[in-house]
């Protein structure tokens, strides 16, 4: 949390608003944020259901609490980034800037799709008919 | 419901409401709705 306190002006200078969330109740998140001089709302999931909703419910720890996640959610709600982490304690910053100076607005970048090194048929079509039109030699220059 | 996977990317995600440490509740479609959001899970319990 403290982490993106930090850098909390960064993500509002990039027009993003912060939002954090827990299975703490409203005591103990008001203490956390106070404690931590947090800028952004805290929220809190004691019935772990929203936590369940996102899949992210971790059993076995401390009767039940959330397993660290950032997401970056458009104004639809729909994710235009993810970062799970059920290992270590915190969320690496450093992949989410990356991927939020790239402009989260744009899609992600179309990977051409190759459909195979041999000429389709309708190619050797198109070949045969420019063969016989233009000669099989390029102009000279 | 059980094992639901978290979102991916392109999903939509869930909408909730919860109330936040000062006892407001607040929607994610509305915290959505004015500009992109960062929605932070954390562990908690600390």
């Amino acid at each position: 949390m403290a982490e993106y306190r930090d850098r909390f002006a960064e993500l509002t200078a990039l027009g993003l608003g912060v939002v954090a969330l827990s299975v703490d109740e409203a005591q103990r998140s008001r203490a956390l944020g106070l404690q931590l001089h947090l800028p952004f709302p805290l929220l809190c999931d004691p019935a772990r259901e929203v936590v369940r909703a996102y899949g992210l419910f971790n059993a076995k720890e401390n009767g039940g609490i959330a397993y660290p996640a950032t997401f970056v959610l458009d104004r639809d709600r729909t994710v235009r980034f993810r970062s799970l982490d059920r290992t270590a304690k915190r969320v690496d910053l450093e992949g989410l800037f990356t991927f939020l100076r790239s402009g989260i607005s744009s899609p992600p970048p179309a990977v051409p799709v190759r459909s195979g090194i041999v000429p389709r048929a309708r190619d050797w079509l198109r070949i045969a008919r420019n063969m016989l039109r233009y000669g099989i030699r390029s102009p000279k220059p | 419901m059980t094992h639901l996977a978290p979102p991916n990317v392109t999903d939509v995600a869930p909408d909730f409401t919860l109330s936040d440490a000062s006892g407001t509740p607040r929607r994610l479609a509305d915290l959505c709705a004015e500009q992109p959001l960062l929605l932070v899970f954390y562990r908690g319990h600390w």
